[in-house]
């Protein structure tokens, strides 16, 4: 060991000692700035601290989400759960306010017709082809529906049951041209016959047929179905948009904007039975009511008179919605 | 001659470039952390370059890895150099006449080299300027570093070991 204080190793290290010692001891003067020796260090291993803390950073985050990978698996399959029993919630909701929704209207009409007995049905299936908007509901003979049942909204007449079945039935629209309702203004009280015709449905709108040539009705009037037959009195058909006069120039016809919405409707009712109910309906199924047969017959005999009066005079147009 | 300097020269090129890869892994915030402890690599790869090298050799050694261990260290700069030159000088002059370079007397050493280090620190750096609840720092902290420091020292030992042997063969080859 003596030997080795002797030695030349000894000094080396010794003047490391010193050297270090020098170091530290100007480090310590410098009051904090860097020493030269630590700034050249630094600025040789910044970059690599940089290298290595950016590849660790990605390593941590790719481990990470390795390691994590099970906990999101479960917490996915959790959220997806949720979402499943929130989206079970919503169906639940939304059938609920639907529901709402129709016992709201049904109160409505039930306690402005008190002789009506409804069943409320929703639309379940739409034609896409079918340009007068023709529907499915879900209910059928078994509900105690029948063919010809008016179908109606709380803001106004829809159309009828045109094919029944045992749970669902089709409806057909105000709009077809195969319906004719017996109507009047409520304003003038002028009758007439509402329609569909294939040109205005195209437009959402029908035709009030049959209007006198001295009528006042005109736009913004409402329209309603007379009574008798398959429709009860006073529901609401829609407004007039427009009166004009037939080509015929004998009679007027008005273009009626429906008052319920036709194509998006949803949510309606069925009007099962009413205060005289099918007291006219006739031979061949088609849909006549009884303002509309008085009115024809007034006609009828018009033409007899007019006839008598003036051979020549056969431009006297035949009802369209003829049975 | 020539082959023996380029081989001396090669070894601690060798020796420098695990001295930047250990540096950069020390650097590295979340690597090898157990808790917020995390192991002197520098430290433990300098002490197992005095078990197996000369003690000059291990002092230098020291030096560097103690000056990088400086950068952004906490410490007065250069007070790691002066630690771990010391401490590998005394190291080495111990394995030249003492004890033998197995794994098991390394990890002794490397525990008591990290024990003196973990309190001069805990003294030095916290104990003399007279900071409250001090003990925590070096039980939470300066002790479980020197701790898991001596349980990663067998990695550099059989590394330093695997340089050291193969370099000694080339040089006798």
């Amino acid at each position: 060991m003596q030997d080795f204080f002797k030695s030349w190793r000894f000094r080396v290290i010794v003047a490391l000692l010193v050297v270090v010692a020098a170091v530290m001891l100007h480090a310590a003067a410098s009051g904090g700035m860097g020493t030269f020796l630590s700034n050249a260090l630094g600025t040789v291993t910044a970059p690599i601290m940089r290298f290595s803390t950016r590849i660790s950073d990605s390593a941590t985050q790719f481990l990470t989400r390795m390691a994590n990978i099970g906990t999101v698996y479960e917490q996915n399959e959790l959220y997806r759960e949720q979402i499943n029993e929130l989206n079970r919630q919503l169906v639940d909701y939304e059938t609920a306010k639907r529901e709402n929704e129709q016992y709201r209207d049904f109160l409505d009409l039930k306690e402005k017709n008190t002789d009506f007995t409804f069943e409320a049905c929703a639309v379940i299936g739409r034609d896409p082809e079918d340009r007068f908007h023709s529907f499915i509901i879900d209910a059928g003979s078994l509900r105690g529906l029948e063919l010809n049942d008016p179908v109606i909204t709380a803001d106004g007449l829809v159309g009828v049951i045109a094919e029944l079945g045992t749970t669902y039935a089709k409806v057909i629209t105000i709009l077809d041209p195969g319906l004719n309702i017996g109507s009047y203004d409520i304003r003038t009280a002028d009758t007439g016959v509402c329609n569909g015709t294939i040109a205005l449905a195209e437009q959402g709108l029908l035709k009030m047929k049959y209007l006198p040539r001295e009528t006042g009705a005109s736009a913004g009037d409402l329209i309603v179905t007379s009574g008798g037959g398959i429709f009860p009195r006073d529901l609401i058909i829609g407004t007039i948009e427009v009166v004009l006069p037939e080509d015929s120039g004998v009679s007027y016809y008005a273009e009626i904007r429906p008052q319920a919405d036709l194509i998006n409707v949803k949510n309606v009712f069925v009007i099962t039975s009413f205060e005289g109910q099918g007291s006219m309906i006739d031979d061949e199924n088609l849909l006549l009511d009884q303002s509309y047969l008085e009115w024809a017959r007034e006609q009828a005999a018009a033409r007899e008179e007019s006839s008598a009066g003036d051979p020549e005079d056969g431009s006297e147009p035949e009802p369209e919605a003829s049975s | 001659m020539i082959r023996r300097r380029l081989i001396f020269a090669t070894k601690y090129a060798v020796y420098g470039v695990i001295m930047i890869v250990l540096f950069a892994l020390q650097n590295v915030p979340s690597l090898l952390s157990i808790s917020g402890v995390k192991p002197q690599l520098l430290f433990a790869f300098a002490l197992a370059a005095a078990v197996f090298e000369s003690e000059i050799a291990g002092g230098i050694i020291g030096i560097f890895c103690g000056l990088l261990c400086d950068v952004g260290s906490h410490m007065l700069f250069g007070t790691n150099a002066l630690i771990f030159l010391v401490v590998c000088v005394g190291i080495g002059l111990l394995v030249r006449g003492l004890i033998r370079q197995t794994l098991i007397n390394t990890l002794i050493l490397t525990l008591l080299a990290s024990l003196l280090r973990a309190v001069l620190e805990y003294y030095f750096v916290y104990r003399m300027w007279g900071y409250e609840e001090v003990g925590v720092m070096l039980t939470g902290h300066l002790l479980p570093v020197a701790y898991y420091t001596t349980a990663i020292a067998a990695i550099p030992y059989f590394l330093v070991r695997a340089i050291h042997r193969r370099y000694a063969a080339l040089r006798d080859w």
